[in-house]
């Protein structure tokens, strides 16, 4: 089970480098290990962890980035529900 | 009833009658449409539970003078409530909610009193706070105006909503879940700077809370933001309980959400996520398990930092179970 964390960054560079940051394992002085994983689109960022780096990263959110929001032990696909799914899917999309 | 010493008010606050209300005869109360009180300033009415383990915060005080209730977190220590954590101080009703009984109705045949559907009623829970910052420690000479742990309160966060057991508790609620037992509007300042000297629109953000997710938004200002005071301005956090797909799979769950608003100015729009839930749990919040649910707050740290210091002041708690005649008949009791 995994936590996933959304925040918004103020230009798409800033979100990138919340995602390279994820890959070389350390956000914020936050220790990712070498499980985490984020992705980005525009200036949105989602970050997947352990809830205690999920919770670690909550405490050291920068001032130029926005909370927006945080599933704990988000569900698996089958069990997502039929809007979650679509995304997801969507996503996907070439 | 189910809460002991309830308090009819209308849409402005003022009393209308109607059991232990002090109302002036100008009408009686009604529930599809009248708020009931709890009285945040009668400790008899709620039951403090904190989180005891490693790292858990000094528990905050709570005080009231009978018009102002305060939550005072003065000590460094963790005090955080997240999906999964719940570090923080919850304070809860004594009482599990009756839907059917507070609203006079009798319950339908092998329907038990704490039984809740949500397809018919719907309950929203307010939250008045003060005008003064609510989150940062002014007027507090105990507390530093401003150091590198209070900045003015910051992450200092407030929960209102519901609690949930599987049991009935007999008057004295327990530690909710940290997965699954509850779930609950927020409302934490967001950003540390002075807040009477700054009107950012996400010096506070509002949304809500559960045990499996969270969300909040940007947006509007509060009360305390602008000097004279406002009456589009924010001051109040509001949860509302809502439809939920329950009986099905583990897909179920209840869609709740919460935010803020102004009380002074019903035109200003709801601050709150575009779409808020219960949650993957399927016993959280449904109803299908008939769980025994109670109003509750939450005083508790946005952040899992060891030096929130923030102080909380709340006016009034109501909340409105608004049941729906539609499915079927209800029934006087």
């Amino acid at each position: 089970m995994a936590d996933v964390i959304l925040f918004k960054t103020s230009s798409a560079q800033a979100a990138d480098e919340i995602v390279a940051a994820v890959e070389t394992s350390n956000l914020w002085g936050v220790d990712m290990g070498t499980t985490s994983k984020a992705a980005a689109y525009s200036t949105w960022v989602v970050v997947e962890s352990t809830a205690t780096r999920a919770s670690n990263l909550l405490s050291s959110i920068p001032e130029n980035v926005d909370f927006e929001m945080h599933y704990h032990n988000i569900c698996s696909f089958s069990d997502a529900a039929s809007e979650e799914k679509l995304w997801y899917l969507r996503g996907k999309l070439g | 009833m189910g809460l002991a010493y309830p308090k009819f008010v209308d849409s402005t606050g003022a009393a209308t009658g109607g059991s232990g209300g002090s109302g002036s005869g100008s009408g009686s109360s009604n529930p599809y449409r009248d708020w009931t009180e709890i009285d945040i300033h009668d400790s008899s009415l709620w039951q403090r539970t904190d989180e005891i383990g490693i790292g858990v915060g000094s528990s905050g005080t709570i005080s009231t003078d009978g018009t102002t209730f305060i939550y005072n977190m003065e000590a460094s220590g963790k005090k955080h409530i997240q999906p999964g954590i719940t570090r923080g101080t919850f304070y809860i009703a004594k009482a599990h909610l009756k839907p059917y009984e507070e609203c006079g109705l009798a319950e339908p045949t092998g329907v038990g009193a704490n039984a809740y559907y949500p397809e018919q009623f719907s309950i929203k829970v307010e939250v008045l706070f003060d005008d003064i910052p609510i989150t940062g420690p002014v007027s507090n000479p105990a507390l530093p105006i401003e150091s590198s742990v209070s900045r003015y309160g910051v992450n200092g966060q407030v929960l209102a909503g519901f609690v949930s057991y599987a049991s009935d508790q007999g008057g004295t609620p327990g530690q909710p879940s940290v997965t699954d037992g509850f779930c609950m509007a927020r409302m934490y300042k967001n950003r540390s700077g002075d807040p009477e000297a700054s009107t950012q629109t996400d010096m506070y953000k509002s949304g809500y809370m559960t045990g499996n997710a969270q969300a909040s938004s940007g947006g509007a200002t509060w009360k305390c933001q602008f000097s004279p005071r406002r009456d589009a301005d924010h001051n109040a956090l509001i949860f509302q309980g809502g439809f939920g797909a329950v009986s099905r799979t583990s897909l179920d769950r209840v869609w709740v959400n919460g935010g803020s608003y102004s009380t002074t100015n019903p035109r200003a729009r709801f601050l709150g996520p575009g779409t808020g839930l219960s949650g993957g749990s399927s016993n959280e919040f449904t109803g299908a398990d008939d769980r025994y649910i109670h109003i509750a707050l939450g005083f508790c740290a946005f952040d899992s930092l060891n030096g929130n210091v923030f102080q909380i002041r709340i006016k009034r708690v109501r909340y409105l179970i608004q049941p729906i005649a539609n499915r079927e008949d209800f029934t006087a009791e």
